[in-house]
């Protein structure tokens, strides 16, 4: 006999003309013998009318005049692609080969010379050193790879071998720059775990990549896992500690459009594979969200870390001051300074000047998906709806919800017994002073995230195990010169 | 009294006219992404009655709905370069505008009683601010049914935010359940369940006001 639940959910289906066409008789001889749900499905039905029958709106005159002339008076989408991506392709070549060269000196000085940074710092320097190394990549793929490779080679011819044959296939020593950008292009760690190795043992060509489980060395505290920042709440079952390569692979995968990967979803995978040609198309310049890592243990949640890394100090700060204003996201106490400078933060750029380098981390956990989704809108608010409406900007909510959804469903079954339900992760941004976070006990939620389950079987408690840390980067907008000049003429592209 | 004639095709079961018009983007999205200015503005037309619609159903402020509705395409025209075309246009655009819409009522609502992301600060509970004309409503239907078009609105607007996008995204602007999942960001399982809690709740609602659906 089906339940009466049962019967108004397919009743509702029906009505939406979505009830498959086998479950129609079954759903008849329940309302021919339930009295109730044969009442509720007539409601149902006189709603539907009632709702037909009320006014049509209609577009105000005018709108599409008003629209038409904010967008004569707007860049092309096509041209901002172009001025974003396109902007080092449009350098005169002796130019562009300088620059490459410049950029290749820079990165190797950067891995080998600047100081090591502690902490988050050096995280943050490794990214923005990654996205430059990206973009130089990418841009020498596109147009110019063989000047790029001329001037590395040029480099090396004038610089000591880092290693030889041998010592590299041993794994020891450190990758050099177009070995992690093929790395990359085989793995997402790839640019990430070479830019990450410095002083440590890299994985020679053919090794394994570090296991997604292992706890990178000297990583700062708030980079493990819940570590410190999950100190203010209990956690039943503590996140793996992220590999702090893969970790920041995802940034470098710069992939730029937002959206974590869950490790089971396999279309995310496919996804980040579309991302990465599409990036190609369009060009990386004017990418700003990076998503992140995603990591998942047998016994542990899910940990997404996305990466945002804006372009200005500005920008930075007017999204956190969006999110600090919004008490479901940021506890209080997260006001803290957004913007703080890191010293020695690399830049793979001669045009860049040192001093403009800031750089500045916070740390959000988000354990609820309507935080995150607030978080979301925040990021919709400030960065458009190019970024919004990227494939994934709102897929990483589903999954990590789709995944909830079934553990709710399992536990459902074999309540843990006398287990303490996992509170939320809080606690303060790394060294740089990061956005705090607080904690909720899933007590504290409201009665309507708790409807019988019965009844909202399907619907996915607001309160997620997993964890959602929003990792901020601020990343000064290199200078290129004639970046900043309108698009060239057609004939040269 | 029918209802907009272009906007439930789905509802009509207009499958063709969903598909040619699905076509009809895509063409367009690849002109104005080649430079045409034009091929945009028509996908403003195309489009305009409907977004429109759901941001005025959502906030029941036409001012309103027009600044939202014209950020909306602006926003769209912006970020058209990140349309993949996998996803419906039209789905498309409603998730900027829905976007837009929680976005100027968490403003309104913060500052009106600090109460983010909510809709009923922008009007009375009763639907006293809510103009049941709507804009290009019309003014000459009977005062009754005015009243209840009225009624109905303000019903649909006193309903939690969740619950009413779930019941505007399907009752009025026609998305199927996969398309409201993707416009709201939830999974279709709770795109259901919130679409009866909301139909549950609004049919309640109006038989206490206007004495029976039956």
């Amino acid at each position: 006999m089906m339940r009466c639940e049962d019967a108004l959910l397919l009743a509702q289906e029906r009505l939406d003309g979505a009830l498959a066409s086998e479950l129609a008789a079954p759903l008849d001889a329940h309302l021919g013998a339930c009295a109730d749900c044969a009442a509720e499905n007539s409601r149902l039905h006189a709603l539907r009318a009632a709702i037909r029958a009320a006014p049509s709106v209609s577009a105000p005159a005018g709108l599409h005049d008003a629209v038409m002339a904010r967008i004569s008076a707007s860049p092309h989408p096509a041209a901002t692609a172009a001025a974003g991506g396109g902007r080092i392709l449009r350098m005169e070549p002796r130019l562009f080969a300088g620059l490459a060269a410049a950029a290749v000196l820079l990165v190797a000085v950067g891995v080998t010379l600047l100081p090591p940074l502690g902490g988050p710092e050096r995280e943050i320097a490794d990214l923005v050193r990654l996205e430059e190394m990206r973009e130089s990549a990418e841009t020498a793929a596109h147009d110019s790879m063989d000047d790029a490779v001329s001037a590395r080679k040029a480099r090396a011819a004038a610089a000591p071998e880092p290693m030889d044959a041998k010592e590299k296939n041993a794994g020891g020593g450190a990758e050099t720059w177009s070995d992690s950008l093929r790395k990359d292009e085989k793995s997402d760690g790839g640019v990430a775990d070479a830019a990450r190795q410095e002083g440590e043992a890299p994985a020679g060509p053919g090794a394994p990549p570090p296991p997604a489980t292992a706890a990178p060395s000297g990583a700062p505290e708030q980079e493990k896992g819940t570590g410190s920042l999950g100190a203010s709440a209990p956690e039943p079952a503590a996140p793996a500690a992220p590999a702090e390569g893969s970790g920041v692979a995802g940034a470098g995968a710069v992939g730029m459009r937002p959206g974590g990967r869950s490790a089971d979803d396999k279309s995310a995978d496919d996804k980040s594979t579309d991302d990465k040609s599409g990036e190609k198309d369009a060009g990386a310049r004017d990418r700003r969200v990076g998503d992140h890592e995603t990591k998942r243990t047998a016994d542990a949640p899910t940990e997404t870390r996305r990466y945002v890394v804006f372009r200005t100090r500005a920008e930075a700060e007017s999204f956190l001051a969006v999110v600090a204003a919004k008490p479901d996201v940021a506890p209080p106490g997260a006001n803290a300074p957004p913007v703080e400078r890191a010293a020695g933060a690399g830049v793979a750029d001669a045009s860049e000047p040192a001093d403009v380098v800031a750089v500045r981390v916070a740390d959000l956990r988000i354990r609820s998906a309507s935080r995150l989704a607030s978080v979301a809108e925040a990021w919709g608010g400030i960065l458009g709806p190019e970024v919004m409406s990227a494939p994934g900007a709102r897929g990483d909510v589903d999954a990590i919800a789709g995944l909830r959804a079934v553990r709710d469903a399992e536990s459902r079954r074999a309540p843990p017994a006398g287990g303490a339900a996992p509170g939320l992760a809080g606690g303060g941004g790394g060294g740089a002073g990061g956005a705090a976070a607080k904690s909720r006990a899933p007590a504290d939620r409201a009665p309507a995230d708790r409807a019988p389950a019965e009844t909202k079987r399907e619907d996915v408690p607001d309160d997620l195990a997993e964890t959602v840390i929003l990792r901020i980067v601020v990343a000064p907008v290199p200078a290129r010169g004639p970046a900043a000049q309108p698009a060239p003429p057609a004939e040269k592209r | 009294m029918t209802g907009n004639p272009r906007a439930p095709a789905r509802v009509q079961g207009a499958t063709e006219e969903v598909r040619d018009e699905r076509a009809l983007d895509r063409i367009a999205v690849g002109r104005a992404l080649a430079g045409d200015r034009d091929a945009f503005g028509e996908i403003v037309l195309r489009w305009q009655d409907r977004i429109h619609a759901l941001i005025f159903r959502m906030t029941r402020d036409a001012d309103l709905a027009r600044d939202i509705a014209q950020e909306t395409f602006v926003h769209a025209w912006t970020g058209l370069r990140s349309f993949q075309g996998g996803a419906a246009l039209g789905t498309w655009l409603h998730t900027i505008a829905l976007n837009q819409v929680r976005t100027e009522m968490r403003k309104r609502g913060a500052k009106k009683r600090g109460d983010a992301a909510s809709l009923d600060a922008m009007a009375g509970e009763d639907g006293a601010s809510f103009d049941p004309e709507g804009p290009g409503g019309d003014p000459s239907a009977p005062a009754e049914e005015r009243e209840r078009a009225a009624i109905l609105h303000a019903e649909i607007a006193a309903l939690d935010p969740e619950f009413r996008e779930a019941l505007v995204l399907r009752e009025f602007q026609g998305l199927e359940y996969d398309e409201i999942a993707e416009a709201t960001g939830v999974p279709v399982g709770t795109v259901r369940s919130r679409l009866f809690r909301a139909r549950s709740e609004l049919a309640r609602r109006l038989e206490n006001r206007l004495g029976g659906m039956r």
